[in-house]
């Protein structure tokens, strides 16, 4: 039996992040991102295709996505970053096969919340204003390879911060 | 959170997908990267990681700054827009009440002694709202008091959202909801915006200094010290004046009018003749849906009588966009509440609207109505929810026969009763659960 609305909808919104960093690769635009996550979603629930199972929704709904991203960019005239379908495609696999992962992402939410007014400055600068790394390093009144430094570094803390919440989740657990 | 490195190699690894997803290296290293994604694992899973880290990063810390976007010192301070960004929202009624009669008091202070060339400055706003700077800078539901400099797009992304600025001491601008409003570089002493589509209030001093162009795609509208409510597509435009005189340039052949209080003038790709003003006609207190006429439906689709049932207008799913949280599905049906005769509708104490329809299952419907002021701005919406047991039941489905003080006004601070406003849409809804809503008729009569 198909999927119903609300199942689509819970399915989607399980996903929502991951749809929308999906898009982000291709357009480097979070709010671009997470209107092409809204465009998809709408589409699902519109009929565009009917579902059978959660699976096959998903998968839908990342192929729609780099669809959507794409033709996103072409209308702008986007530069392309060099990460081709083919890569594009064995990532969205990956994000499949982990699964929605809700306690990664909401271990990422906590630590992104603990980070330094800084670090919050340059991810708000590079990410939520959606800024070049050279347009950061000139607000910042630093050099460009400064900028993909401390991005670099900052995204490595990230990493540690939310497999350290991961880890100690799982002790906890246990 | 510490900074130091995670591993050498993952920092080094790190460091090149942060430059290359910036569009740095020169091809030989963007092949090498692509070659190294498509090998390695490890690299894709960083690379996933970026993503997430960019898009969560966005929601988390994404909150807009106040200054002008080419301020750096905004960037640099503590962020005044961050906290107070949600009690905005909740306060916006009494400012946009202040922005458009009392003219504006500590923001437009700050916009005429500001040394930015600034055009206009936000006052109030609600709903998904997002400024595209000239700068390239996204600001989603930017606050109060921000300056907007040619080459700025303020868009709204929700029919029910605005946004008010002012565009000098004595000039208010409202728009509506789904607008896209440009701030284009002034000729001379005037202000010049595009309004590529939507709804564009423009409210003036009687004998305001400053003039207002406004730029749309079928038509120019020029304001002195006058106000008016333009509406634009992209093949239209239809000019109310209830101020001044407006005067109205057809872009197709330049042929000009002006347009006084009380009339109003369209502009139409598909009527060559000359254009023509006409009186704005006498509200109407009686409106029916008809489902046939074109633009009648604002949304929902429409069926088929089938079985002897009335055809009805089934709901469409629609995603609600809610600033700072999951959007809301719907399932609507929506009518403009526009009469064949062009007259507007308006409500008073003793109108009351009907509503009938089916559902497949008992199920809560949500009936509401968005206003205005008579040709004037936005007035807010009024709604109600009833549970299956107040839906009276009739031949085909239910009835729901409720005067208009029934309704609850969701922005009192615009306005508190319906009574005297014009009626714009009418909706009825149910809220994620699909019960297969239909609606088969809806009227609006006085009693």
């Amino acid at each position: 039996m198909p999927l119903d609305q609300p199942s689509i909808l819970r399915t989607l919104m399980q996903w929502r992040t991951r749809l929308a960093a999906a898009a982000w690769l291709v357009t480097r635009d979070a709010h671009a991102a997470e209107d092409i996550f809204q465009t998809v979603a709408v589409r699902a629930i519109a009929g565009d295709a009917a579902f059978d199972a959660e699976a096959a929704l998903v998968s839908w709904a990342f192929v729609c996505t780099r669809h959507a991203a794409i033709d996103w960019s072409r209308r702008r005239r986007r530069e392309a970053v060099g990460i081709d379908a083919a890569v594009l495609e064995r990532v969205e696999a990956e994000w499949i096969g982990v699964g929605a992962d809700d306690a990664r992402l909401a271990a990422l939410r906590a630590c992104l919340e603990a980070v330094p007014e800084a670090s919050r400055r340059l991810l708000r600068l590079r990410y939520a204003d959606g800024r070049g790394c050279a347009e950061v390093a000139e607000r910042l009144g630093a050099g460009l390879e400064a900028v993909y430094k401390r991005l670099s570094r900052l995204h490595a803390a990230l990493r540690r911060c939310v497999e350290g919440k991961l880890a100690a989740a799982g002790g906890a657990d246990r | 959170m510490s900074g130091e490195p995670d591993h050498p190699d993952d920092d080094a690894l790190l460091a090149r997908l942060v430059a290359h997803l910036d569009g740095a290296g020169d091809a030989a290293e963007r092949a090498a990267v692509a070659e190294l994604l498509g090998r390695d694992p490890r690299a894709r899973g960083m690379l996933r990681d970026l993503a997430e880290h960019a898009v969560v990063a966005a929601e988390t810390v994404g909150l807009p700054s106040v200054a002008g976007p080419a301020s750096v010192a905004a960037d640099e301070g503590p962020r005044p827009g961050a906290a107070p960004r949600a009690a905005a929202r909740l306060v916006w009624p009494s400012v946009l009440a202040t922005a458009l009669v009392a003219g504006l008091a500590a923001s437009a202070f700050s916009f005429w002694t500001t040394a930015k060339p600034t055009h206009a400055v936000l006052t109030a706003g609600s709903g998904p709202r997002r400024l595209c700077a000239a700068s390239g800078a996204i600001h989603v539901d930017p606050p109060p008091g921000r300056t907007l400099v040619a080459g700025d797009l303020l868009e709204t992304r929700a029919c029910d959202a605005w946004s008010a600025l002012a565009a000098g001491e004595e000039t208010g601008l409202v728009i509506a909801g789904d607008t896209s409003l440009r701030v284009l570089r002034p000729a001379s002493t005037e202000r010049r915006f595009e309004l590529a589509a939507g709804t564009l209030w423009i409210t003036a001093r009687p004998g305001a200094a400053g003039r207002i162009v406004v730029e749309c795609p079928v038509a120019v509208i020029e304001a002195d010290g006058a106000s008016c409510r333009i509406r634009a597509g992209a093949t239209a435009a239809v000019v109310h004046v209830h101020g001044g005189v407006v005067r109205v340039v057809r872009r197709l052949d330049g042929a000009a009018v002006e347009v006084a209080d009380g009339e109003q003038i369209t502009i139409d790709l598909v009527d060559p003749t000359a254009p023509r003003v006409e009186p704005q006609p006498e509200p109407a207190d009686a409106w029916h849906l008809e489902p046939d006429r074109e633009g009648a439906i604002s949304w929902g689709v429409p069926g088929f009588a089938v079985d002897g049932a009335a055809a009805g207008v089934r709901a469409r799913p629609l995603l609600w966009p809610i600033p700072d949280r999951d959007p809301i599905l719907l399932h609507v049906v929506a009518g403009a509440a526009r009469r064949g005769d062009g007259r507007p509708v308006r409500l008073d104490a003793a109108t009351r609207i009907r509503f009938r329809g089916r559902t497949q299952r008992p199920a809560t419907v949500r009936f509401g109505f968005s206003t205005q002021r008579m040709q004037g701005m936005f007035a807010g919406k009024f709604e109600v929810d009833l549970p299956p047991d107040r839906l009276r039941t009739v031949a085909d489905g239910w009835e729901a026969d409720l005067a208009v003080g029934d309704f609850q006004a969701l922005f009192p601070g615009l306005a508190t009763s319906p009574e005297g406003l014009e009626v714009q849409d009418v909706y009825a809804l149910t809220i994620v659960d699909d019960a297969g809503l239909a609606i088969t008729a809806i009227d609006i009569r006085r009693e």
